[in-house]
C-alpha cells in the first residue's frame, strides 16, 4: 500500500460544476496546444492522472454498501450528499487485485457523460499543468483491461498514464451488463 | 421570454385538453344554459390561446384561433345550431391547434396548408346564415337585464406588457356597457432618465356608468387580470331605476372598431359552473417541476437526518436522552408531515389522463365501425405525477384493445342480444395505498380458444398441455403475443400487453385480466401512489442490509427443520402456514458468503411475487419496518439485478431495496444454467 505522497489525502477540493460538465472524452483529445490541468494520482505504485474538469471532488475512503453479483472491481455504492455514487477500484480495475481500503485511501469524484461515480485510488499525487505538446494519444484497445487509459503524459522522468473516465465507464458498464446476463 | 414561451406552450396544452373535455360533453347533449356556459368557456380558451399567439409572434396560430372565434361566438350568440359536423370540425380545429402549437413549441415550422384548409372551413361557417331558425336550446335572445342604472369607479394599471395586451381595447369595451369618463392617470411616469420603456407607467381612472352587473365588468378585464392591477368599486347613491324600453347600450363616442368585433360579448349572468371554473383557478400557482422534485429530494434529506439525530439521541446518557427525544419525537412528526404535504404537491388527478381518452374512442370506433360509449368513474382520483405520465400509454393500450378485440360490430351485439352501442368503462381508485385503475368492456370476452391456437402455433404452449382459463388469459402477455392475423394501425402488431405490463412493473404494480365469454374483459392496474417513498421492511443478510416493500410481505416466521426439504428439481421447498413454498435464500441469490443457510437459524418472509406467486425469502434477521426514500440509482449506473433501486439510512449508508420479482428471475437462471450464473461467474472473479 502507498502512502499518500504529497498531498494530504483528506483534501477536498471541488471545481465549478459547470466546468466539469464539460465533455470530458472531447477535452483529452488535445489537439490544441493549450495548457490542460490534470489531477495525478497513484494505483499501486503506478502514476495517473484524470483531466481536472471532469474532477468534481476528492474525498476519503468511506465504507460503501455493496452491490450484488458485480464484478470484483465495482466496490458499491456510496451516499454523497443524497446522490448515489457507484465507486470503482482501479487498481482492481487493471487486474492488480483489491484494493485494501483505508481511511488513507482516495476516492475521486467524476463527473462523466452525465454520471457521477467515483474512483478509488491509492492517493492523489498532484495537480499538473501540461501543454498538449507532451501528451501523446492513444487509441482505444478494443477490450483491453487498460484500455480505459487514452493517453501518456511526460512529466519531468516520469511516465503518466491518462485515463479516460468516459472509457471507463463505458467499458465498465458492458462487463457488467455481460456479467449480469443482461 | 423562452420561459414566458414555454409558460405559455404549456397553458396551451392545458388548454387543448380542457377545450377537449369540454367538447366532448358537448357531445353528449346538454342544451340551455348549460350548453351556452360550455360554449362561453370554449370560447375563452380560443380567445386566450389567441391572444398569446400574438403576443409571441405566432400568426398562423393566431389567425387559426381568430377564425375559431367567430364560429364560436355565432354558436353561443345563437347565430349557428350546433349539430355532429360542426362539433367534428370544432374538434378537428382542435387537432389542427395542437398540431400548430406543438409546431410552435419545437421550432419547426408546422403544415401551414392544413391550416389555412381549417381557416378556410371555419370562415366558411362563420359566413353562414342559419337557414332555419337555430335550435331552441341556442336560441334564448340575448336579454340585456333590466336592472338599475350603477356607477362604477375603476382604477386599470397595466403591470405588464408581455401579454400584449392593447388597454384601448378594454377602455372601448367598457365604453359599449354604458357611459364612460376615462382619465388617464400619469403620476406614475417616471423621469426620462429613468424610464424603461418595457415597464408600463400609465394608469386609467375609468366612471363607468351603466346596468350591466359587476360580472360583466370584470369579465372584459378577465384576461389581463394577472398583468394589470384593477380595482372596481361601485360609486354608492347614484342608483336610480332604468327603463326597460330605453336603449341599454348607449352608443360610444367613436364607433367600435373591427378587432371589437370578436372581443366577448357580455354574457348572461354567470352561473353557478363557472365561477366553480374560476374558483378552482384561484390561488394556483405554476411550478416547474424540477423545482418540485428539489424539495422531494431536500425532505429526504431531512428524514434521513432526522433518523440520524434520532440514533444519536439514542447514544446519550438516559437524562439528556429523555429531553431530547421529545424534541426529536416532535421534529419527526412535523417532518412527516412536511412530506405529505410536499408529496400531495406533486399528485395530480388521473382526470388529465382520463380526458384524453374519450376522444381515441370516439375517432377510433368510427373507422372501426363500432359504435362505443366511454364512462369514467373515479376521475378525480390522485396519484403522483411521475406515475400519471406513465399512466398514458398502458392506458391508450388497452382501450384501443379493448375497441379492437373486445367491442363486437353492432350487428353481432345485436345478435348476441345486447344494446347496440358497446360501453367502455375506466375507472380509478384508491384502496390500500394505491391506485386501482379499471378498464372494461361489455364485449365479446377472450376467445380462449382462439388464444390458445395461437399459442400453439407460436410455441407458447406445448401441444398437449391443458392450460387453466387463468393460463390461457395470462398468455395475452406474453411477448409477442397478438391473435389477429393482420396488422392494422389499432392493435395486433404484437407489440402490446407485454409491454404495457412490463412498464407497469417497472412502477412497482401489476396488470390482471378478467373475462367472461360473452359478458367482457377487465383489465385491473394496481400502482403505488406515489415512486418517491416506499414501506418497508430493513432486514440484514450476510453482514448487508436490504429493504424488502412491505406490500409484498405477508408475513415472516422461523420455520422448523422439519418443515424444510429439499425437492429435487424444485430447489428447498419450506411449509409455511399450511402450505409448501418454493426457497429463496437471500445470501446464495447476492453471492454473500456470511450469510445463514439454514431457514431454522434465520427467518423466512412470506413473500408476494407476481411472476412466482408466494414464496419464502430467506434472511438472517429483520430489523424493523420503515418508510424510505426511494433513491434510484440507475442514472449514474446500470440497472442491478435484484434491486429495484437504493435509499439512505439513519446513519448515512445506502441502502438496496429489493425487486422480488427480479429476485425471482435471477434466482430461475441461476436455476437453469448452473455454470453461467451471476453467483457463479461473481465467485470465479474473485
Amino acid at each position: 500500500m502507498n502512502a499518500p505522497t504529497q498531498m494530504e489525502s483528506k483534501t477536498v477540493m471541488t471545481t465549478k460544476a459547470g466546468a466539469a460538465a464539460m465533455p470530458t472524452a472531447e477535452r483529452t483529445k488535445l489537439q490544441e496546444g493549450r495548457p490542460v490541468q490534470f489531477v495525478a494520482f497513484k494505483v499501486n505504485g503506478h502514476d495517473f492522472a484524470v483531466d481536472i474538469m471532469a474532477v468534481q471532488e476528492i474525498k476519503a475512503w468511506s465504507d460503501v454498501s455493496s452491490l450484488p453479483n458485480m464484478p470484483p472491481y465495482v466496490r458499491g455504492v456510496l451516499n454523497l450528499r443524497g446522490n448515489i455514487v457507484p465507486i470503482f477500484d482501479l487498481r482492481c480495475r487493471f487486474g492488480q487485485g483489491l484494493t485494501e481500503a483505508t481511511r488513507l485511501h482516495v476516492v475521486i469524484i467524476l463527473l462523466v457523460q452525465g454520471r457521477t461515480i467515483g474512483i478509488l485510488v491509492d492517493a492523489v499525487s498532484d495537480i499538473l499543468k501540461a501543454s498538449s505538446d507532451l501528451l501523446r494519444d492513444l487509441p482505444e484497445q478494443g477490450d483491453g483491461r487498460d484500455g480505459c487509459v487514452c493517453g501518456l503524459l511526460t512529466a519531468g522522468d516520469r511516465m503518466i498514464a491518462l485515463l479516460d473516465p468516459a472509457r471507463l465507464i463505458n467499458q465498465s458498464l458492458t462487463a457488467i451488463a455481460a456479467h449480469q446476463g443482461i | 421570454m423562452d420561459e414566458l414561451r414555454a409558460t405559455f406552450f404549456d397553458e396551451c396544452s392545458e388548454y387543448l385538453l380542457r377545450n377537449e373535455e369540454l367538447l366532448a360533453s358537448l357531445r353528449g347533449g346538454m342544451g340551455g344554459a348549460e350548453e351556452r356556459e360550455t360554449l362561453d368557456a370554449i370560447f375563452r380558451i380560443a380567445h386566450s390561446i389567441k391572444a398569446g399567439a400574438a403576443a409571441f409572434g405566432l400568426p398562423l396560430l393566431a389567425d387559426l384561433t381568430h377564425h375559431l372565434e367567430a364560429v364560436l361566438d355565432r354558436l353561443r350568440t345563437g347565430r349557428l345550431a350546433l349539430d355532429e359536423v360542426l362539433l367534428g370540425l370544432l374538434l378537428q380545429s382542435g387537432d389542427a391547434l395542437a398540431a400548430q402549437v406543438d409546431a410552435a413549441r419545437s421550432g419547426i415550422g408546422g403544415n401551414a396548408g392544413s391550416v389555412h384548409a381549417m381557416i378556410e372551413r371555419l370562415s366558411g361557417i362563420a359566413m353562414q346564415e342559419p337557414a332555419v331558425p337555430p335550435m331552441p336550446s341556442l336560441s334564448a335572445p340575448r336579454t340585456v337585464p333590466a336592472g338599475v342604472l350603477r356607477r362604477w369607479a375603476i382604477r386599470f394599471r397595466p403591470i405588464a406588457y408581455s401579454g400584449g395586451n392593447e388597454p384601448m381595447l378594454i377602455i372601448r369595451a367598457l365604453a359599449r356597457l354604458g357611459r364612460l369618463v376615462s382619465t388617464l392617470d400619469l403620476t406614475q411616469l417616471p423621469d426620462i432618465e429613468q424610464f424603461d420603456p418595457t415597464e408600463p407607467v400609465l394608469a386609467w381612472r375609468i366612471e363607468l356608468e351603466t346596468i350591466h352587473p359587476e360580472a360583466d365588468i370584470r369579465e372584459i378585464f378577465e384576461f389581463v387580470e394577472d398583468e394589470a392591477d384593477i380595482l372596481i368599486e361601485q360609486v354608492e347613491g347614484v342608483e336610480r331605476a332604468a327603463a326597460p324600453a330605453a336603449d341599454p347600450l348607449p352608443v360610444p363616442a367613436e364607433p367600435p372598431q373591427r378587432a371589437l368585433a370578436d372581443f366577448p360579448a357580455p354574457p348572461a349572468p354567470q352561473s353557478p359552473v363557472h365561477e366553480a371554473a374560476q374558483g378552482s383557478g384561484k390561488g394556483s400557482i405554476r411550478v416547474d417541476l424540477d423545482r418540485v422534485d428539489r424539495l422531494v429530494d431536500l425532505v429526504g434529506e431531512l428524514i434521513i437526518t432526522e433518523a440520524a439525530l434520532a440514533q444519536v439521541c439514542q447514544e446519550l446518557d438516559p437524562r439528556a436522552q429523555r429531553r431530547l427525544a421529545a424534541v426529536v419525537k416532535g421534529l419527526g412528526l412535523h417532518s412527516r408531515n412536511v412530506q405529505d404535504a410536499v408529496m400531495a404537491i406533486r399528485m395530480q388527478p388521473v382526470k388529465s389522463i382520463f380526458a384524453r381518452m374519450p376522444r381515441m374512442v370516439r375517432d377510433l370506433a368510427t373507422r372501426l365501425g363500432k359504435n362505443v360509449e366511454i364512462a369514467t368513474v373515479g376521475e378525480m382520483t390522485e396519484v403522483d405525477k411521475t406515475i400519471i405520465e406513465e399512466l398514458a400509454d398502458p392506458l391508450t393500450h388497452m382501450i384501443r384493445n379493448a375497441l379492437d378485440h373486445g367491442i363486437e360490430p353492432p350487428a353481432d351485439r345485436i345478435a348476441a342480444g345486447k344494446p347496440p352501442c358497446g360501453t367502455i368503462t375506466l375507472s380509478a381508485e384508491n384502496k390500500g395505498g394505491r391506485i386501482i385503475i379499471r378498464v372494461e368492456d361489455d364485449g365479446r370476452g377472450i376467445d380462449r380458444a382462439r388464444v390458445l391456437a395461437r399459442a400453439r402455433s407460436l410455441g407458447l404452449v406445448p401441444p398437449d398441455a391443458a392450460p387453466s382459463s387463468e393460463e390461457v388469459d395470462a398468455l395475452l402477455f406474453a411477448p409477442g403475443f397478438s391473435t389477429s392475423d393482420t396488422v392494422t394501425d389499432v392493435s395486433g402488431r404484437g407489440v402490446g400487453m407485454d409491454v404495457v405490463q412490463r412498464n407497469i412493473q417497472r412502477l412497482g404494480g401489476r396488470v390482471t385480466v378478467q373475462s367472461e365469454p360473452g359478458r367482457g374483459t377487465g383489465w385491473t392496474m394496481s400502482l403505488p401512489l406515489t415512486l418517491a417513498v416506499l414501506d418497508g421492511m430493513l432486514v440484514r443478510t450476510g453482514g448487508e442490509l436490504y429493504v424488502i416493500p412491505l406490500a409484498n410481505i405477508l408475513d415472516s416466521t422461523r420455520p422448523k427443520p422439519a418443515d424444510v426439504r429439499e425437492v429435487v428439481g424444485h430447489g428447498t421447498m419450506v411449509y409455511l402456514r399450511g402450505d409448501w413454498l418454493p426457497l429463496l435464500r437471500l445470501g446464495d441469490l447476492f453471492n454473500l458468503p456470511t450469510a445463514r443457510r439454514a431457514p431454522s437459524q434465520g427467518i423466512v418472509v412470506r413473500v408476494e411475487t407476481d411472476t412466482a406467486g408466494t414464496i419464502g425469502l430467506l434472511v438472517d434477521e429483520l430489523l424493523g419496518q420503515q418508510q424510505v426514500v426511494v433513491k434510484p440509482f440507475e442514472q449514474n449506473f446500470t440497472h442491478v439485478r435484484g434491486i429495484a433501486a437504493t435509499t439512505i439510512l439513519g446513519n448515512g449508508r445506502v441502502c438496496l431495496i429489493l425487486d422480488l420479482d427480479d429476485c425471482v428471475a435471477l434466482s430461475r437462471a441461476a436455476a437453469c444454467d448452473p455454470r453461467d450464473t451471476p453467483c457463479a461467474a461473481g465467485r470465479a472473479a474473485e
